[in-house]
């Protein structure tokens, strides 16, 4: 087992490849008196069109957060929550974009429950019957989506980015998509994506590293796998405009809400380093409209703004960002975030002030064993890798990488969406 | 964990002394009987207090400051709980044994304690801005409460249930009052919070609690000194049948809320037996029984929330499902309920229904809030400690839960039912 320790944070990780192929990475905090495991899989809701081989396939949108649900069902008729329960302890899942992930709180009983984990996500034993019996309750928490005015406003801009990009269909897709899913497409996905080479382990909190890798191994000797068929997620060019520039949509609103996006190609941004880069877009979002930006004191009293937020991604070839507000005057205020977004301005004291917070934030993550076992995660599916210098790297952040990245940066490709009360 | 009680004229610093974290967190608590007149103003005062103050006069000096703290955070929030009406000044801040500043700890204090201390007005009142801006942002909540179904049904159901008690009315309290409020009333509205309330401290952290103790009061002043102690408990009518009332709404789906009466619940029923019989009838595992009846056996819906208002004698079991679906969720709920008041539980489902209890009161040792809130309730609702409830819970039998069971009536069942035709945008 190797360790890696994070630079700045007294901090060490553990970390493992087990003789299947399977990564486990594990925090120990002695301090706390629980532990988190997650187990995930590189298989989400974007992973509708694939291919395995020469092979095409195409699966229903929904399968992905389908299949977590159907994968607590257990081979003699029991669910995974019966075990869990008896043992005092919280199993639940949550399915994104690019994974799905099973989860497991408990502070006893970490032999069974680690076994538990890997038996049950690894053995599937779902049904036509049980297929069916799910139908209805993934129906009911698909509305619970749709009566959300946020996710509306979240896909809705994503439609407007994107042409082919599937990030623009909800995780759990529609009531009709949820309707077609059959075993055979269950089966299909779970025997191409569920294999221990496209998944990973990561434990945090109040464990022995060597006693977690070996219940993870002694667990796994006894499997037999397939051989991993390496599927390939079916790559769909998106054009860099945006499909829709301006869209207005209704919902059960009282204060109206905007969303404006920017769609830039990563390509454009001479900054290899995708974690750098997101350090410095976020920099440079929250020096520009976070709340300590003169916009954001501006719009505040001129009343124009409720609320005002900013947030990135770099998904696939591009760079995303996203504002966020509550507004009474949409027109007004969309003229002048387009206006602001036209002449970003970084400063180096703004900017030195940012990164030494966002450094002590670091740190006080460590008191948390979720947000570790989070960050972990994200880092595994950003970036393949734990990453062990994020310190060094905020760190290294300058006033001239910063304008490099404005220099870099163009906000030609733009859309907006305004939610409105429904009359 | 060493718990550590200083005891002052006008306040006490509760201390919780661990090593368990790297963050320090510090609470001061006003706290006061919650009257219906009241609510929107202590609300607005309270929302402007953690907004900004006389030293950082905007928000933006405010947040630039908790940045140079190290991203400390001061945020301020009011809440009813009960017949009581609580006002939390929260301050997160880095232990400074990680900074290399030697004035940290006294920067940290002082920042805090002067934001409640010197709050930004003059002799007109509160600062014009603040006061705009969090109008806004009250009227704003005020308004949005109808968005989300599960909240506006609840809602609707403590207003039919109860519709001239504390315990129906929100915390953001109504437009009216909110109109009513001006920036010289809110000057006047924080002189009577002061005098009214009652104030404590809360602190947890791996600090020299003795030394940060003294430091507090070099930093802050509370004059005046209050006697009675003010009641948790709402003293709501009984209610003499059960209505059924069903509004309609544009959502998709249709909520279900069943409003249950429990009245004479015992001191050791409120302190263990309460919780147990929520996790066996609704608990976080989905073997609980309702979950085991809507949702397991009947695909009904995906979750089913209960809310237990216990100072208000109130259980909620709120359910997202489809309007044809609402006659059998309600007969299930009821035959639960029965079931349970008939002694129908097994031995088994007691088990586990108090090992998922340890987990939860384990992890909630493990989080600052929530050993802060327990300690709270504690002195001031005389709740046992986290350690004493995951002790004692185990104690608790199929008798006492049986005669807690008994004690329920139900006095409501709400739907907001969906709306007949829906465009997916």
């Amino acid at each position: 087992m190797k360790k890696i320790e994070i630079k700045g944070c007294d901090e060490t990780f553990f970390v493992d490849v087990l003789d299947c192929g399977l990564p486990v990475i594990i925090w120990k905090n002695e301090h706390v008196k629980g532990y988190y495991l997650t187990l995930s899989v590189k298989y989400g809701s974007l992973d509708t069109d694939f291919y395995l081989g020469n092979k095409g396939y195409h699966v229903s949108q929904g399968l992905a957060h389908y299949l977590e649900h159907l994968n607590f069902h257990e081979p003699d008729g029991s669910d995974a929550q019966d075990f869990y329960a008896k043992n005092g302890s919280d199993v639940n899942a949550f399915t994104t974009f690019d994974y799905t992930s099973y989860e497991v709180y408990g502070v006893d009983y970490l032999p069974e429950n680690l076994h538990h984990l890997l038996d049950f996500v690894l053995t599937p034993s779902f049904t036509s019957e049980s297929v069916l019996e799910e139908q209805n309750i993934i129906i009911e928490e698909n509305k619970m989506d749709f009566d959300n005015p946020s996710n509306l406003l979240y896909y809705g801009t994503f439609q407007s980015l994107f042409k082919t990009d599937r990030h623009q269909f909800f995780i759990t897709g529609s009531k009709e998509d949820i309707l077609k899913i059959r075993k055979e497409d269950l089966d299909l996905v779970y025997q191409a994506y569920y294999h221990p080479e496209n998944m990973f382990l990561v434990v945090t909190g109040n464990v022995n590293p060597y006693e977690v890798v070996t219940i993870a191994k002694e667990n796994l000797a006894k499997k037999t796998f397939l051989e991993f068929q390496h599927p390939k997620r079916k790559e769909r060019r998106e054009p860099a405009k945006v499909v829709t520039p301006y869209k207005e949509i209704t919902a059960n609103v009282e204060v109206e809400r905007i969303r404006m996006a920017i769609k830039i190609p990563r390509k454009n941004f001479r900054e290899k380093d995708d974690y750098k880069l997101r350090l410095m877009l976020t920099l440079l979002l929250q020096s520009n409209f976070g709340p300590t930006s003169p916009l954001y004191e501006e719009l505040l009293e001129n009343e124009l703004i409720l609320s005002l937020g900013c947030e990135k991604s770099i998904l696939h070839d591009y760079v995303l960002l996203f504002l966020n507000a509550e507004t009474k005057y949409p027109n007004e205020l969309i003229l002048k975030l387009e206006a602001a977004l036209k002449h970003l301005k970084v400063d180096e004291k703004t900017i030195t002030r940012k990164i030494h917070s966002a450094i002590a934030n670091m740190v006080l993550s460590y008191d948390d064993i979720t947000e570790v076992n989070m960050n972990i995660q994200e880092q595994l599916m950003h970036y393949g890798h734990i990453l062990d210098c994020q310190k060094e790297v905020f760190e290294s952040i300058c006033l001239r990488d910063m304008k490099d990245v404005l220099k870099d940066y163009s906000c030609k490709e733009m859309c907006v969406v305004v939610l409105k009360q429904k009359k | 964990m060493v718990y550590k009680k200083y005891e002052y004229d006008s306040f006490r610093i509760f201390a919780i002394s661990t090593d368990q974290f790297k963050n320090c967190h510090m609470e001061v608590v006003f706290y006061r009987d919650a009257k219906t007149t009241r609510l929107t103003e202590q609300t607005f005062l309270v929302d402007m207090m953690g907004y900004t103050s006389l030293q950082y006069p905007t928000r933006r000096d405010m947040i630039i400051r908790m940045e140079e703290l190290y991203n400390a955070s001061y945020y301020s929030v009011t809440s009813k709980v009960g017949a009581l009406l609580i006002s939390n000044f929260v301050f997160d801040f880095l232990n400074p044994k990680y900074v290399s500043e030697s004035s940290y700890l006294d920067d940290c204090l002082q920042f805090f304690f002067a934001n409640i201390l010197k709050p930004n007005m003059n002799d007109e009142g509160f600062d014009y801005r603040t006061f705009q801006t969090i109008k806004n942002r009250l009227q704003a909540d005020l308004e949005a409460y109808k968005e989300n179904p599960t909240n506006f049904a609840i809602r609707r159901s403590l207003e039919l249930v109860y519709p001239q008690s504390i315990s129906s009315k929100s915390i953001l309290g109504n437009f009216e009052d909110l109109e009513a409020c001006t920036r010289e009333g809110m000057k006047r509205a924080y002189h009577d919070f002061f005098e009214h309330s009652h104030c404590d401290i809360y602190l947890i952290g791996n600090l020299d609690m003795d030394l940060v103790a003294k430091k507090i009061l070099r930093y802050f002043k509370n004059p005046v000194i209050k006697m009675r102690e003010p009641s948790l408990f709402v003293e709501n009518k009984r209610l003499r049948s059960c209505k059924t009332v069903c509004e309609s709404s544009s959502f998709v789906q249709s909520t279900l809320v069943m409003t249950y009466q429990m009245k004479n619940l015992t001191k050791y029923e409120k302190d263990y037996v309460l919780s147990l019989f929520g996790e066996i009838l609704c608990g976080s595992s989905l073997n609980s029984r309702l979950y085991q009846y809507l949702r397991n056996e009947n695909s009904l819906c995906y979750r089913v929330q209960t809310i237990y208002q216990k100072y208000d004698e109130l259980l909620l079991i709120v359910v997202g499902l489809e309007h044809p679906n609402k006659d059998l969720a309600v007969k299930l709920i009821k035959k639960a309920m029965k079931e349970m008041a008939q002694g129908k539980i097994c031995e088994e489902e007691i088990e586990m229904a108090k090992k998922q209890l340890h987990l939860a009161l384990l992890m909630n040792m493990d989080n600052q809030n929530s050993l802060v809130n327990n300690s709270f309730f504690h002195e001031v609702g005389d709740v046992p400690l986290l350690e004493d409830r995951r002790k004692n819970i185990p104690k608790v039998t199929k008798k006492d839960l049986v005669a807690l069971a008994k004690k329920f009536s139900l006095g409501l069942i709400y739907e907001l039912k969906e709306g007949e035709n829906h465009e997916e945008d």
